[in-house]
Order: C-alpha cells, then sequence, then structure tokens
C-alpha cells in the first residue's frame, strides 16, 4: 500500500512537472498573400516567436512586422512605412486560449500522441495599435516532442486602421490571407532575473 | 519667315525634352518597381555597434521601446559568438556579446537564399554580422495576459534582427585544437608508416 501510494506520487509529480512545462519557438513562419484581379503578391516571415502551455492553455504569438520579406523592393518600403508604420508599431501580437481543451488534452494524451488535432482558439489579436478579439480554426501536430502550430486565417486591413490608397485598391487587397506554421520545442529553463 | 522657323524648332526641342524627361521617368518607375528587394545587409552600416555595450544599455532602459525606435529597420554591424544555430527553411543565429550569458537574447535571421553562407557556422563561432534591425520584444507588463507571460520567458527581452549578411567568421577555439591535434595525429602516423 505504502510502495502504490510512494509510486503514485512520483506519477503524479512527474506528470505534474512535464504538464507545466511550456512550449516555445523564435523561429516560426508566417506567410501572407494579397490578391486582386490584377496582381497577387506574398510575404514571409521566419521570426515568429510563439508559446504554448498545455499547463494554463495559453496561446500566444508576437510577430516582428518589419521581417516580412517581399520580392520587390518598393513593395516592402511602401509595406513598412505606409501601411503598416513599422517604426510606431514594430510588432503584431496574438493571446488566447484553445477551445474544447479538455477534449483536445483527452485525445492527444495530455499532448504527448502523435497526431493531428483540430483546434479552435480564441483570443486577442493586435495589430497597427487595433485589438480585435477573433477565433481562429487551426491543428496542433504532436510529432515526437514537438508540437507544432498551424493555421489559416484572413484578417481585413480596414478593421485594423490600415489605409490602402484609392490609387493602390486595384493592386492591393483589403482582404489578406494568412497561413501560420510555428514548430514549438520544449522551452529551456532560465534563471529568473 | 526666319524667325517662325527658328519658334518652331524651338517647340520641337521643348516637345523632345519634355518626351525625354517623361520617357525617363518611366522607366525609372518600372525600375523601382521590379527592382527586387535585398534579402542581406550590405554596404555602409548606419550604425558599427559593440553587442555587450548596446545590450547592457537596452536591458537597462527603462524606456527601452521608444529608445529603440531609431534602431528599427536601420543596419548595424557587430561582432558576437553563436550561442545556437535554429531554423529550418530559413537559419537563425542565436547570439551573445561574449562567452557568458547575454541579457538579451539576440536572434539573427538569415534569408533562406543565404543558406549556404552559413551552414558551416556552429554553436561556439566567433562572427562578424552586418543585420537589419526588426525589434526588441520586451516582456509586457500586463500580469493577467497569460499568452504574453508566455512569451516573455522569465523577463527576457529579445532582440530580432534580420536580412543578415556574414562579414566574418572564425571556428571556435576547440575545434580549431581539435583539428591540429589530428593534422598532428596524421603526420605522425604518416611518418611512422611511410608508403
Amino acid at each position: 500500500m505504502k510502495r502504490a501510494f510512494i509510486l503514485g506520487t512520483v506519477i503524479f509529480s512527474v506528470a505534474s512537472a512535464l504538464n507545466a512545462q511550456v512550449y516555445k519557438t523564435a523561429t516560426g513562419n508566417i506567410k501572407f498573400v494579397s490578391k486582386t484581379a490584377i496582381e497577387e503578391f506574398s510575404a514571409n516571415n521566419d521570426q515568429v516567436t510563439a508559446a504554448f502551455s498545455p499547463k494554463s492553455n495559453a496561446i500566444a504569438f508576437r510577430v516582428p512586422v518589419n521581417s516580412f520579406q517581399f520580392k520587390s523592393a518598393l513593395m516592402q518600403k511602401h509595406f513598412q512605412e505606409n501601411y503598416m508604420q513599422t517604426a510606431e508599431f514594430p510588432f503584431s501580437t496574438y493571446s488566447g486560449k484553445l477551445e474544447d481543451f479538455a477534449a483536445i488534452q483527452t485525445a492527444s494524451a495530455n499532448f504527448s500522441k502523435n497526431g493531428t488535432y483540430d483546434v479552435i482558439t480564441k483570443g486577442t489579436h493586435e495589430m497597427h495599435g487595433v485589438k480585435k478579439d477573433i477565433t481562429v480554426p487551426g491543428k496542433i501536430t504532436v510529432a515526437n516532442g514537438t508540437i507544432t502550430l498551424s493555421a489559416t486565417m484572413n484578417v481585413l486591413c480596414s478593421d485594423y486602421g490600415i489605409n490602402i490608397p484609392a490609387a493602390s485598391k486595384k493592386s492591393v487587397s483589403d482582404n489578406i490571407d494568412i497561413s501560420i506554421n510555428c514548430p514549438l520545442e520544449l522551452a529551456k529553463e532560465k534563471k529568473k532575473k | 519667315m526666319g524667325l517662325q522657323i527658328s519658334m518652331k524648332m524651338n517647340k520641337k526641342r521643348i516637345i523632345l525634352l519634355i518626351a525625354a524627361i517623361v520617357g525617363l521617368g518611366i522607366v525609372y518607375g518600372i525600375y523601382m518597381y521590379f527592382k527586387p528587394a535585398s534579402v542581406s545587409s550590405t554596404g555602409e552600416p548606419d550604425f558599427n555597434i559593440n553587442l555587450t555595450t548596446w545590450l547592457n544599455d537596452l536591458d537597462a532602459d527603462t524606456a527601452a521601446t521608444s529608445t529603440f525606435s531609431a534602431y528599427i529597420n536601420k543596419s548595424i554591424k557587430f561582432d558576437a559568438y553563436v550561442s545556437d544555430v535554429v531554423g529550418d527553411s530559413s537559419i537563425t543565429l542565436m547570439l551573445s556579446p561574449g562567452k557568458e550569458e547575454s541579457p538579451i537574447e539576440v536572434y539573427a535571421n538569415f534569408d533562406a537564399s543565404m543558406k549556404k553562407e552559413v551552414e558551416a557556422v556552429v554553436a561556439g563561432d566567433a562572427v562578424t554580422l552586418q543585420c537589419i534591425c526588426n525589434g526588441l520584444e520586451i516582456p509586457s507588463t500586463d500580469p493577467s495576459d497569460e499568452g504574453m507571460a508566455l512569451l516573455d520567458d522569465l523577463g527576457s527581452k529579445q532582440l530580432k534582427l534580420s536580412r543578415c549578411h556574414l562579414i566574418n567568421h572564425s571556428k571556435k577555439e576547440s575545434d580549431l585544437s581539435v583539428s591540429r591535434e589530428h593534422e598532428t595525429s596524421e603526420t605522425s602516423e604518416n611518418n611512422e608508416n611511410p608508403q
């Protein structure tokens, strides 16, 4: 009985410790595409910071907006200076939680069982100084200790105070397609400051 | 009569001149429209930085969010040590100013097309880089925002650099001494067993 109690305590402590771990990356990827009848362009960003905690069901992203790489120098300049005003708003962020967290936790055996799980996240997206509550469907893929967060979503530039000049409306879409792919790993322990 | 001919010729020249200016403007506009964005920072940097001093100043600066705006989208050149190499489609070097732990995590991203330039770089190597500053991530002060608290990893600031260019690279000393030992042992083997 005593042995069973000690064994149970050890297993519980280990499980709690694993559950307390945070999965993070500082090199996640976000790509966006603008598509109109006359022009299509895209930009890529490999410097997304993302984190997920299986314990608190908190999920977050921070995107350095200046890191978006375009093919055209002129588009990159206009994006940074005129549309996103990156000197004033250098980051776009998202902070939220997963819906049906308990069900996903069970299905994935507390995010340890390999597989792809459909999820929905609800939270606050801040971009260009404007905050909006959003709901985004996505996927969590568990593979050998790595958790990958992926999703596709649309944002309207006008919702975030991003003004597209009349002269550019035929070549720059208000509706932007965004795809997110962030493989996370267990964060290393750090000394508290 | 002579005056009329002269006036007609002047008009022609003016029209040709205006057409040439407009034509050059169109050509310049097309060139600028199709000019590819730079994937790495080259040329004269906006700032030559001592990384140790800069990171210590940024770490101590309580108004770093506004101070740092002077560096956004500017190029900086600096020396550093590589503490880790991460990334898949593109390479990111995690850097520190010295062998000890850095007060701020520094991430220097190379475009996917520059992968070959940095594939020989490993943790422990010394590098000289020129990069574009993208942002300084400051920990959130909102204790109720659990998501942001996750990102901020016990209070660390993160410095994000991209479009990096590797100017200089020296292997870490242990690698150099291993290769020297290897050369020495090869030489002595050859001396013992001449072919």
